[in-house]
This record gives structure tokens, C-alpha cells and sequence, in this order.
């Protein structure tokens, strides 16, 4: 998502600084994007890597003005067996990453006359779901941070919005997408509804950071091409998920 | 950007600003713009106010009967060919008209509106229709013609007062193929206005009254405990 979201906003006319704990591919990507494009190697959950990383950004591209929190890991977990290195580093880089980031690209984005922050939490950052605990909880959270952020931080001029994809095919979805969902074509074939694509949350990320979007402040929208809005369906609707993993249809 | 190239939009519902400023981002973008009634690839509805309805104040069972019909009409009219990508975008009513016509009808229709894009999602989906629905604060048009405002008192930085060209940009994102995974969405343009207002803390930072190195509710607890 990062990688397609960077593709967009140097397509758009952007400068980007890409940054990720995983640095060979973070430069090659960087690279690969031409001259726009820079990497800086960042632990979200570092303050001081926070602080470094946007002052890096300000000295070869100019002024931040635009921030994407996109870091996100899995966490997993049941209540009963709770974790707490899992809890702890879910939430350290899926919400308290996002704030320092806020809390390093704020100064800059006041001093230049304002600023755009897209925050990517998830679907399961607004609805329930089982085995993941410290990821649902964190995304949940990353929601409220970013609605009071655009509430603070708006006298500023700074923009402030959360987007909550469904699935998208990346790789932090990988595993699911080989093991799982790309076993099964969503729900019906003949739809041209589709999956969705890193490039559609690009998009979005891409339309909230310019000024197309500039009275969209504490905003959160959800990117699933309307599957939330269609749960819950019958049993039958996941009979192919069932198949793969539980209980013939016949069985229930 | 050619977002909309070779898509056909019909703009049903409100006339004026709105509607003029929503036909230009569109036809910006590479659409054109048919009558209503036509198979269009983009259906947008924008919902008129009581007022323009020239409906009594306070009439809310008659005004949400006749946006339900008018964003009826507005899916009926999409193209039957199910091979290709169809879209409807609703823009409620502005809040900022509550200013002359009283909440109720507002509130109601805001609801039937949201519960129609959804119902939308559900019965049509499959058959490759999005539906989404842009929820504008106060729309600066409405302000114009009202004579006063007596309870907009905060303005910030990001503007209260909602431009009706900031809500034809989301409207023309919205149809565009970029927004092809964004269905069942609910987006308000509004400043902020939505997320705010429901504490204390919230009023006085927006008024100004209360900095980072001022806090009053933290004085007045303070003062409290003593």
C-alpha cells in the first residue's frame, strides 16, 4: 500500500520520502521511483527517528506537508490468550506510531501554513473481529486519534483523516491472500465489484492530501467496495470460506 | 485528470450553485453531462432544501417522500448494461439550512438518505452499481441567503463554511473509476464541524480561549480541589 500510495503521489506531482524498518527494499523502491522519490529508514515507534526522518525530508525535498501513516503490523491474539510483546508492539506501531508522526510533522506543517495527514487504520478499525485483538484495538484507536487530531490541529490549517480499507491484496495481507482469499474469488465471480487493489487506497490517500479535498478534515471513510454495508449476509454467502477451513454447507 | 472520460452523468435534485459547481468538476474531468432519465453511467443526486421544495417548515414525512422519490428516479435512470461500472452519488442536505427551516425535516432526510445509499449497496452491488453519499456541513450557499447566522461563531483555520465547488470535487472523486473500490461510504465535508462541539475542551480550543499552555477546564478543577 505504501509502495502504490508513493507511485501515486509522485504521479500526482509529488515529492516523497519513503520510509520502513526494512531497508534494502525501501531503497530499491525508492530508486525505482526516479528522482521524487527518497528513503529514510524509520522505526514508527522512534520519536527521535520520527524527528530525524522529517528534518532528512525538509533538507532535500522542502517543508512536509503532507504526512501518510500507512506502517501497520498484524496483531493477533484471543482475550484468553493474551499476549503482551503482541499487544505491546501492535500498539506501538499501528497507533502510537501514527501520533508520533503527527507529533514531528505538526511544527513544520504549522510553519508552512498548514498540512494534509491521512491516517490508514482498517475495517477493523471500526468493526469487530475475532483472533486479532491488539491490531482490532489499535485501529479502533487510530480512530478517535485522528478525529480529535482534526479537531486540535484545524486552527492550524491541518487536515486531518482516517481511511478504513477492507481487504486489499499487500503484504501485510499476503499470507491470508495465498492461504486463503486468493482461493476464493470474492463471493460472486460474475460481479464487477471487485477486490481491491493498493492503488485504490492510493487514490484515496492521494485525493485527501490535495486540495480537491481541502474542506475534508476529520473525515473517515471506509474503502471495501460496500462489502461492510452488505454484512451481515446469509451462511450460504460464505459457504466457499467454509469449504476451505470448516464445516460442509450441508453440515450447518 | 480523466477520471470520468467517456462517462455519461446525469446531476438530478437541487438547482444552483450546487448543481452548476457539480456539472463543471465532472465535466472537468471528461464527462458528459445528459438529461435526466437517460442511461447514465453517474447518477448524482443532489438533495434540494425544504425551502426550494417550497415545503412548510417542520414538514419532514412530505420532504423525505420526495427526496426518496427523486434519488429513486436517480437509480432508475443508470444504464441496465450490468458489464459495466455504474455509480450514484447522493449529496444530503446541508446542516446549515437547519438555520431557516428547523432541524426535523433536515435530521430525517439525512437519515433516509444514508439508509437508501446503503440499501443501494446491497440490492445492486453485485450488478457493479456503488453507491456513496457526501454529507456537507454548511454549504456557503446556504449562508449567503441566510440573513443571519447567529451560532457559527468559531471560524478555524480549515473553514467552517463548506464551498458548493469543495463538494462537486468529492462528487466528481466519487464517480471517478479512482474511487472504483470506495462503495457504501459516508463522507462529510464540513470543516471538521462534525467531529467537534460535543465537549467544553472542544469549544474553547476552537474559540481560541484555550492554548496548549492554557488549559481552563484543568484551572477550574483545579481551583475545584482546593
Amino acid at each position: 500500500m505504501g509502495a502504490a500510495s508513493a507511485e501515486r503521489f509522485i504521479a500526482d506531482g509529488a515529492k516523497v520520502l519513503l520510509t520502513d524498518v526494512n531497508v534494502t527494499p525501501g531503497r530499491e523502491l525508492a530508486a525505482s521511483l526516479g528522482a521524487n522519490a527518497r528513503f529514510f529508514e524509520l522505526n514508527v515507534a522512534d520519536g527521535e527517528a520520527w524527528t530525524s526522518a522529517v528534518a532528512y525530508a525538509e533538507k532535500v525535498f522542502g517543508p512536509v506537508t503532507v504526512l501518510m501513516n500507512n506502517a501497520g503490523i498484524h496483531g493477533g491474539g484471543f482475550i484468553e490468550e493474551y499476549d503482551e510483546a503482541d499487544w505491546s508492539r501492535s500498539l506501538a506501531v499501528n497507533l502510537h506510531g501514527p501520533l508520533l508522526g503527527m507529533k514531528a510533522v505538526v511544527p513544520v506543517m504549522r510553519s508552512a501554513g498548514g498540512g494534509s495527514i491521512v491516517n490508514i487504520s482498517s475495517l477493523q478499525g471500526r468493526e469487530a473481529d475475532v483472533g486479532l485483538i491488539s491490531y482490532v484495538a489499535a485501529k479502533f484507536g487510530l480512530r478517535g486519534l485522528g478525529k480529535s487530531a482534526a479537531v486540535e490541529l484545524g486552527r492550524y490549517g491541518i487536515r486531518v483523516n482516517t481511511v478504513f480499507p477492507g481487504l486489499i491484496i499487500t503484504g501485510l495481507t499476503r499470507g491470508q491472500s495465498e492461504h486463503y482469499m486468493g482461493r476464493i474469488p470474492f463471493r460472486r465471480p460474475e460481479s464487477p465489484t471487485r477486490s481491491g487493489a493498493a492503488s485504490d487506497v492510493a487514490a484515496l490517500a492521494a485525493f485527501l492530501a490535495s486540495d480537491r479535498a481541502s474542506n475534508i478534515t476529520g473525515a473517515e471513510i471506509t474503502i471495501d467496495g460496500g462489502k461492510s454495508v452488505r454484512f451481515p449476509t446469509t451462511i450460504q454467502d460464505y459457504s466457499a470460506e467454509l469449504a476451505l477451513f470448516g464445516p460442509r454447507e450441508e453440515e450447518l | 485528470m480523466d477520471g470520468l472520460s467517456g462517462i455519461f452523468a446525469s446531476v438530478t435534485g437541487s438547482e444552483g450553485a450546487l448543481r452548476a459547481a457539480t456539472i463543471r468538476a465532472l465535466q472537468r474531468e471528461g464527462a458528459q453531462i445528459i438529461a435526466p432519465g437517460g442511461a447514465a453511467d453517474v447518477a448524482v443526486f443532489l438533495a434540494p432544501s425544504p425551502a426550494e421544495l417550497e415545503l412548510p417548515p417542520g414538514e419532514a414525512g412530505e420532504y423525505v417522500k420526495q427526496l426518496l422519490d427523486g434519488v429513486a428516479r436517480a437509480v432508475a435512470s443508470l444504464s441496465p448494461d450490468e458489464s459495466v461500472s455504474r455509480s450514484l452519488v447522493i449529496v444530503a442536505p446541508s446542516i446549515g439550512q437547519t438555520f431557516r427551516s428547523g432541524p426535523v425535516p433536515l435530521s430525517a432526510a439525512i437519515g433516509a438518505l444514508k439508509g437508501f445509499s446503503r440499501a443501494v449497496v446491497v440490492k445492486h452491488g453485485d450488478r457493479g452499481v456503488r453507491s456513496n453519499i457526501v454529507l456537507p456541513g454548511i454549504l456557503l450557499a446556504d449562508a449567503e441567503l441566510t440573513e443571519s447566522l447567529p451560532t457559527i461563531p468559531l471560524q478555524r483555520a480549515v473553514g467552517e463554511l463548506t464551498h458548493p465547488g469543495e463538494v462537486a470535487e468529492a462528487v466528481a472523486f466519487l464517480a471517478s473509476s479512482d474511487a472504483g473500490y470506495i462503495s457504501g461510504a459516508e463522507l462529510d465535508i464540513d470543516g471538521g464541524l462534525s467531529g467537534d462541539r460535543h465537549s467544553a475542551m472542544s469549544v474553547l480550543w476552537a474559540a481560541g480561549v484555550m492554548t496548549p499552555d492554557r488549559n481552563p477546564i484543568q484551572e477550574l478543577m483545579t481551583r475545584g480541589r482546593r
